[in-house]
C-alpha cells in the first residue's frame, strides 16, 4: 500500500534530489522514500533512546554496568 | 560493499540507553553503511534485559523491537544443533553460531571477557562498536586517524594532574557547565558543575584513588578515548584495585562535556 504525499520543496533541494536521482539510477520517488525513511528512523531511534537514558537514570544504571546486567539475567536464566 | 554485521546484545542494550560507539553503530545500519542482522536469540535477551533491568514499558519495548526488525536486512533463528564451545559462556556460543551460520562477515560486541577475545572465528570476525566505526570511516577515503589536537590533550591532562592533586576547583575549570559525568563510586551519572564537585568530595573522604592517563586516542566519531591506569586505596592505605580503563570524552567548547566509563580493551 502507498500514498501519494505532496509536500513543497525549494527549487535548489529539488535539483539537488533530481541530479542525486540521476546519479544513482533511482526514480525521484526512491529518493526521496529513502531520505524519509531514514530520517523517520533516525528520529523514532532518538525518542527511544531519550527513553532509555531516563529509565536506566532512574535506576543508576550507565553504560558501564551492561556487560554486568546481561550477566546477571544469564544467571537466573541458568 | 556493505558488511553484514550481527549485533551482540550488549550493543543493543548500549544504544538503548545512551549515545556513543554503540548507538552509532546502529545509526550506521539505520543509514544502511552496514547491514544489520539481527538473531533471535539477541532480540529475546534484549527484550529481557530492557523489561527486568531497565523497567521499559511493554510497548516500548515492542516499538523498538519492530524498528530493529525494520532495519534489519534478515534476522536469524538459532541453529538446531549445539553450538560450538568457543568462548566460555554458552549463551555467547550460541550467538557466535548464528553468526556462522547467517555468514555474516562481522559480530559487533563489547563483550571483553568472552567475544572480543575470540578475534576471529570460521569466517566471523568479533569487533568492538570503535573498531567496526574505524573501519567504516576509513572505507572509500583514505582518511587518516582524526588529529587529536594539542589543546584537547592539554585540556585532559591538566584535568589528570588537578584530580590527582585534590585540586577540584582546577578539574572542575576543565568542564563544561552542562558536564554529564559517571558516578563511578555509586552508579548513575551527575550533572553540572555542583553535582561533581559535590560527588568528587564525597569520594575523597571514602576512598583515595589515582588516575593516570598511559594514551590518549581520538576516536572516528569525534570522542577522545583515554586509557588510564587506575589504583585505588583506602585512607588506611590498603589497595583496593588497580585496573586499567578506558575513559571516552566528549569534548564541547572547549571544555569536557562528557563523560563514559568503560574496562579496557588491552591493558597497560
Amino acid at each position: 500500500m502507498s500514498r501519494l504525499l505532496s509536500v513543497s520543496v525549494p527549487d535548489e533541494l529539488a535539483a539537488e534530489a533530481e541530479a542525486l536521482a540521476r546519479v544513482t539510477g533511482k526514480t525521484k520517488s526512491e529518493v526521496v522514500r529513502d531520505a524519509l525513511r531514514r530520517h523517520v528512523r533516525h528520529e523514532h531511534f532518538a525518542d527511544l533512546q531519550r527513553y532509555g537514558r531516563d529509565r536506566a537514570e532512574a535506576r543508576g544504571i550507565g553504560p558501564e554496568d551492561v556487560e554486568g546486567m546481561i550477566d546477571e539475567l544469564r544467571m537466573t536464566n541458568a | 560493499m556493505t558488511p553484514r554485521v550481527l549485533f551482540d546484545t550488549n550493543v543493543l542494550v548500549s544504544a538503548s540507553i545512551a549515545g556513543g560507539p554503540p548507538s552509532r553503530v546502529l545509526e550506521a545500519a539505520i543509514d544502511r553503511r552496514i547491514e544489520l542482522v539481527l538473531a533471535d536469540p539477541v532480540l529475546g535477551e534484549l527484550e529481557r534485559v530492557l523489561t527486568v533491568k531497565l523497567g521499559f514499558e511493554p510497548e516500548r519495548v515492542r516499538e523498538l523491537r519492530t524498528l530493529l526488525i525494520d532495519v534489519a536486512s534478515e534476522r536469524v533463528e538459532a541453529p538446531d544443533e549445539a553450538p560450538e564451545a568457543i568462548t566460555g559462556d554458552p549463551d555467547d556460543d550460541l550467538i557466535l553460531a548464528c553468526a556462522v551460520h547467517a555468514k555474516v562477515q562481522v559480530v559487533v560486541s563489547s563483550d571483553r571477557r568472552h567475544l572480543l577475545p575470540v578475534g576471529e572465528h570460521r569466517g566471523v570476525r568479533i569487533a568492538s562498536p570503535q573498531a567496526l566505526l574505524a573501519e567504516l570511516a576509513g572505507e572509500g577515503s583514505q582518511r587518516d586517524d582524526p588529529a587529536l589536537s594539542k589543546e584537547a590533550e592539554k585540556l585532559l591532562r591538566s584535568a589528570y594532574e588537578a584530580f590527582n592533586a585534590r585540586d577540584i576547583e582546577s578539574a572542575i575549570a576543565t568542564l563544561h557547565q552542562e558536564v554529564d559525568w559517571p558516578n563511578g563510586m555509586e552508579g548513575g551519572r551527575v550533572h553540572g558543575h555542583q553535582e561533581v564537585r559535590d560527588y568528587w568530595q564525597r569520594q575523597f573522604t571514602s576512598i583515595d584513588s589515582r588516575v593516570d592517563p598511559k594514551r590518549i586516542e581520538p576516536c572516528p566519531d569525534g570522542r577522545i578515548v583515554v586509557t588510564v591506569r587506575q589504583v585505588v586505596r583506602d585512607h588506611a592505605g590498603k589497595l583496593l584495585s588497580d585496573e586499567a580503563i578506558e575513559h571516552h570524552y566528549l569534548i564541547a567548547d572547549g571544555l569536557i562535556k562528557r563523560m563514559d566509563i568503560y574496562k579496557a580493551l588491552r591493558q597497560g
